[in-house]
């Protein structure tokens, strides 16, 4: 081999990144070309001298400051995380949040239960009455809710047009009545409430479904 | 404790880069990793002990300034406590090798304090005469030598940078920088040997102004 070794084969050389082949080929040039051979001994010195930089400018205070800056930071990113950091803390955070929405499903399906229920005397007893005029907001009208009726969840968020209405007026306090009036909400004429409240049920498609509702004397006024 | 393992058998004399030091570290790792996963509170701090000098020489080698370095260290050693549960026992060595060099190319990135490459273009020379390297040799001291080198080592491109630090200071394979840069061992191979070249280049310059 007459021409000079390439440059970054004498670095590879150097560094013994060369395949056992490649460089028992150049190792002849080498021993008989002092260039080459003052090159590979230039490249190998650089290695040696890299190599002893590692530690180099580097002390056991600068490791120690990595350690405490490295652990003061991981307590800060501790004590910034709260009570929510653990995995049992996540754990009652969701059963409290379930607890909260069972409870409000609970409460949505205990509500049309709550007025049936609060009715007062009975279909056997028939009255007359006249219905309140707050009392006819609340029906539904075109078998939508009216603005009324959609702030009383459980009476007529789901109102449809009722099969008949119902109004109670106890003629007695021993003898209550309902009086059965139809679907055209007129009240009959001979209706005379004696008492200090009448009850309205609506008895709708839905044979599940009943609205009951008690008015008040302030609302008959209206 | 890996401190105790490879501390004596370099005490009896041997190269900390042998492979029985760097067997009993590994071992040593090995445990601790596993004892910081099972949450013993020492052993994490063991294990920032235990790869201090790796991640931080690493990371001053690649950053050049002090201040960066340990800023990467520190973020290194942050990631190791976070990834912690999801790290294989036996590749904790290399993981942190790839994460220090990641966090260094990230702060490459940000930063414009570190410079870059300004040996891309260098022409190829024929380079001094063995006696006027002899002569340059003799006339500066290993200090500045060693401010040279690092010099020349800011003034590589970043992959070439990483490269032959891995290679060369830290004394990994080939194959091992290849499988920690994400490139095959030829690519390695390529870019050490531009990188050796170019620094070779460097210094011949340098220590030229010097004298």
């Amino acid at each position: 081999m007459k021409e000079h070794i390439e440059e970054e084969k004498i670095a590879l050389l150097a560094g013994g990144d060369l395949k056992a082949k490649e460089a028992d080929d150049l190792a002849g040039h080498i021993v008989s070309c002092p260039a080459c051979s003052a090159r590979l001994k230039s490249y190998q010195e650089g290695c040696r001298a890299f190599a002893s930089l590692r530690d180099t400018g580097i002390g056991e205070s600068d490791f120690a400051q990595v350690r405490r800056s490295v652990l003061y930071r991981l307590q800060q990113e501790k004590a910034s995380r709260s009570w929510l950091g653990t995995p049992l803390r996540w754990g009652a955070l969701a059963a409290v949040i379930v607890m909260v929405v069972a409870m409000g499903t609970w409460w949505q399906m205990r509500m049309p239960a709550v007025h049936v229920s609060s009715t007062h005397g009975s279909d056997s007893g028939l009255a007359s009455g006249h219905i309140p005029k707050s009392s006819q907001a609340n029906v539904a009208q075109n078998g939508k809710p009216s603005a009324q009726a959609m702030k009383h969840p459980g009476i007529a968020t789901n109102a449809v047009t009722p099969l008949s209405i119902t109004v109670h007026v106890p003629q007695s306090a021993n003898q209550p009545a309902f009086a059965q009036i139809g679907p055209n909400l007129t009240a009959p004429e001979e209706s005379k409430p004696v008492l200090d409240r009448i009850a309205i049920k609506l008895e709708t498609p839905d044979p599940n479904v009943i609205i009951i509702w008690l008015a008040s004397p302030e609302e008959k006024a209206k | 404790m890996l401190l105790d393992a490879a501390g004596a058998l370099q005490i009896a004399g041997e190269d900390p880069r042998t492979e029985r030091v760097e067997s009993a570290a590994s071992s040593v790792a090995r445990n601790l990793v596993l004892r910081a996963q099972a949450g013993a509170t020492d052993a994490f701090e063991q294990l920032m002990a235990c790869f201090q000098r790796q991640v931080l020489c690493t990371a001053t080698r690649i950053l050049h300034r002090s201040e960066d370095a340990k800023d990467a260290a520190q973020e290194v050693f942050f990631k190791l406590y976070r990834y912690l549960p999801r790290i294989k026992p036996e590749a904790v060595r290399t993981w942190l090798y790839r994460v220090t060099v990641t966090v260094c190319s990230d702060m490459v990135k940000k930063s414009s304090r570190v410079p870059t490459s300004n040996l891309e273009d260098e022409p190829a020379g024929d380079g001094p005469s063995v006696a006027d390297e002899q002569k340059i040799e003799a006339g500066i001291n290993l200090e500045e030598q060693r401010a040279i080198l690092q010099d020349a080592l800011q003034a590589l491109p970043f992959k070439e940078r990483t490269a032959l630090v891995l290679r060369d200071i830290e004394g990994l394979s080939t194959e091992e920088a290849a499988q920690i840069l994400g490139s095959s061992a030829t690519t390695i191979r390529s870019q050490i040997s531009s990188a050796r070249v170019k620094v070779r280049r460097y210094c011949e310059r340098a220590m030229e102004r010097t004298r």
